[in-house]
């Protein structure tokens, strides 16, 4: 029986039969998904029938949930839990992602920044060599058999001695560790020379900058007085994508998305597209640092980024129908919705990456969970502070009530809504974002404008993964690139 | 906001239990304040009060009516399936840590678990590692428990054998985390 609108009734549900799923409305019928990540669109007659326990055993629907295990007496459990282990193989390897700020200071002033950056005079917030020699042998502490070093700021380049310290000695360690080590930079670009790049080439330092789109939009952004913040930023941006062609180490570029890009959706996706960037990446704003303080004159809802995300997604998919050109949230989630490998995004993960698979050391020494612990720092907040390189231990800060308690808030199924919601398999909260949004690390999400967004760009992503070409599109996102890759990126 | 917007529904407690009538309202506090009260042995009251930028007032009873059915469904499912996913997520936890060679598990740890379609091999070591994982479960919570060894120092873990709690080698363990942060 089939209630109005097509509400099945809960007490016909066949429990000796039913496996578990979750359900949402989609379109005329629903979605199921289950802890495998598993997914079927099925129509309301389908989905009663499922719940009924009176799917025709023959038809090929019930012999492919029986094969996904939505079946409750048709479940392979050695291969279902070898699923489960392969989908969540993160939690094994603890703080394998190390932001490094080497220094508060930059050049620019972006409209959004998380950082709250200093000016250029103000040294007593660099990183010292002897705090950064701590920093790395700290690092190394860590029992994941790769770590990934990420140089922040700031702009880490104003403080160059500090990153090239860095760089030979986390090489050193790794030799003495055996462990695998990458290193990536996160920088404006505007402080780059060709000897320092030739130094971050020579020890494979991918780079990673930011491109809000065309010059006017960029430079509206990001405030920089001492010159074109677009044009240099473009300029090192096709030099170091020239020489890094074919190696591990690369460059690729990062959009935020402020209340000027949201009429601009065709401009920025051709920007990137001119560039020769394989693919963009559409970000909404955090309430964190400058945005925060700015969020009248910047920030925009959840709808009105839903409404930008789906008009440059449609734009991408056109894109595609002439070369390979990726949206990297959503490459994000489909790699969690159509494989078994997970990315390891550390802000899409149930627990959260907070303290168990990032830290963050700030220029002091000071030790936090996470890039947002240490931007809380600056907003006069220690709440995320977890210890200090100058003294306690590795251990001491992991196990932090900081940690636990961000662990215990990013943990989906204990929240109340995204436990029960059919995106669950795909997600992730990211609790310091609920602390500044809802002065809350639990969050609620059926008022979070993260969640609003996650679940506006999973229903866009699924309606179009009922059309069978733009599943080719999204495998072909997927498919690993062939030269070697030190991260697992575009 | 007035007095003729605010919406009260009568909910029948033996249809709908308390948990799935919380789980409803939470998914409208967006659009709604609520409150839940008890009246009498066999029934809730919702009192629904929309907020200013509550759209389509209207319809809210209706479809609370209907979050509460899903919401209902969602408990079921939940409930006649809990013993079987704890089963299969201990089993996923504990198989990281056996050698690879060992043997399949068989779903006789779990009581609640219908027969599988073939018979898999038994292997009672396995079996007794996920009753002892189940019994550090049923002990979580107490300070300083670190079941996955995520605070075991590198030079604890490899450089003091016994015990260790290996990671996983794989081929994904050259991924690395990622972050994506502006310039």
């Amino acid at each position: 029986m089939t209630l109005s609108s097509g509400v099945v009734d809960p007490a016909r549900y066949d429990a000796a039969r039913g496996g578990f799923l979750r359900f949402r409305r989609h379109g005329a019928g629903y979605l199921i998904t289950n802890d495998f990540g598993r997914y079927a669109f099925l129509t309301e007659t389908e989905f009663s029938a499922l719940i009924e326990g009176t799917l025709d055993e023959a038809g090929p629907l019930y012999r492919r949930l029986c094969e996904e295990g939505f079946i409750r007496d048709r479940m392979d459990f050695e291969k279902l839990a070898a699923i489960w282990r392969k989908r969540n193989l993160f939690l094994w390897q603890g703080p394998n992602l190390h932001v490094v700020v080497t220094t508060l200071r930059c050049n620019h002033r972006c409209l959004y920044c998380q950082a709250n950056s200093v000016d250029m005079k103000s040294h007593e917030c660099d990183m010292s060599l002897e705090t950064a020699a701590k920093t790395v042998e700290r690092i190394f502490e860590t029992p994941s058999p790769t770590v990934t070093i990420e140089f922040q700021g700031g702009e880490p380049l104003a403080n160059w001695p500090v990153v090239e310290f860095i760089v030979d000695r986390a090489r050193e360690k790794a030799r003495e560790t055996g462990k695998a080590v990458w290193l990536n930079l996160v920088s404006n670009l505007s402080l780059l020379d060709d000897a320092k790049l030739a130094f971050l080439l020579k020890n494979n330092v991918s780079v990673c900058t930011s491109l809000d789109g065309p010059a006017d939009l960029h430079n509206r952004n990001r405030l920089f007085a001492g010159g074109d913040s677009h044009a240099e930023t473009v300029r090192w941006f096709r030099k170091i994508h020239v020489k890094t062609e074919g190696k591990a180490s690369r460059i690729e570029a990062l959009l935020t998305v402020t209340r000027f890009s949201l009429s601009r959706h065709k401009d920025i996706v051709d920007e990137y597209v001119r560039l020769g960037s394989r693919g963009a990446f559409l970000r909404s704003l955090s309430p964190l640092g400058m945005a925060g303080e700015l969020w009248e004159k910047i920030g925009y809802s959840a709808d009105d980024f839903l409404n930008f995300y789906r008009q440059a997604f449609d734009y991408i998919l056109e894109v595609n129908k002439h070369k390979l050109f990726v949206e990297q949230t959503a490459r994000i989630f489909l790699a969690k919705i159509l494989t078994d490998e997970d990315p390891n995004f550390l802000d899409l993960r149930s627990p959260c990456g907070a303290g168990v698979g990032q830290i963050a050391y700030n220029y002091d020494g000071g030790v936090y969970t996470c890039d947002e612990g240490r931007m809380y720092s600056r907003m006069g907040d220690e709440s995320f502070k977890i210890g200090s390189v100058h003294e306690g231990t590795y251990r001491e800060s992991v196990e932090h009530p900081a940690v636990r308690a961000l662990s215990v808030a990013s943990c989906l199924d204990n929240q109340v809504d995204c436990s029960r919601c059919a995106y669950k398999p795909y997600c992730g909260v990211c609790p310091i974002q609920c602390y500044a949004e809802q002065g809350d690390i639990m969050g609620r999400m059926p008022t979070n404008s993260r969640c609003r967004i996650h679940k506006g760009i999973l229903d866009h992503l699924f309606e179009k993964l009922r059309d069978p070409e733009n599943e080719k599109i999204f495998r072909e996102w997927l498919r690993p690139r062939e030269e070697p890759s030190a991260y697992q990126r575009l | 906001m007035s007095a003729k917007s605010i919406m009260e529904l009568n909910v029948d407690a033996r249809l709908y239990p308390l948990e799935a009538v919380q789980a409803a309202a939470y998914t409208f506090t967006d659009r709604v304040f609520v409150k839940i009260a008890i009246r009498g042995e066999n029934a809730f009251t919702v009192r629904l009060t929309p907020k200013e930028d509550c759209a389509a007032p209207h319809l809210l009873p209706d479809l609370f009516e209907n979050e509460l059915l899903h919401e209902a469904l969602r408990l079921k499912i939940s409930r006649a399936n809990q013993k079987i996913r704890e089963y299969v997520v201990t089993k996923a936890l504990v198989s990281a840590q056996a050698p690879a060679s060992a043997p399949a598990a068989a779903s006789e740890g779990c009581p609640e678990c219908p027969p599988q379609a073939e018979n898999p091999p038994l292997d009672p070591a396995l079996e007794r590692d996920i009753a002892t994982l189940l019994t550090e479960i049923e002990n979580a919570g107490a300070p300083g428990a670190d079941p996955l060894g995520v605070a075991v120092s590198w030079e604890e873990k490899y450089e003091e054998k016994a015990a260790a709690v290996a990671p996983v080698q794989h081929k994904s363990a050259r991924k690395t985390g990622r972050k994506a942060r502006s310039a």
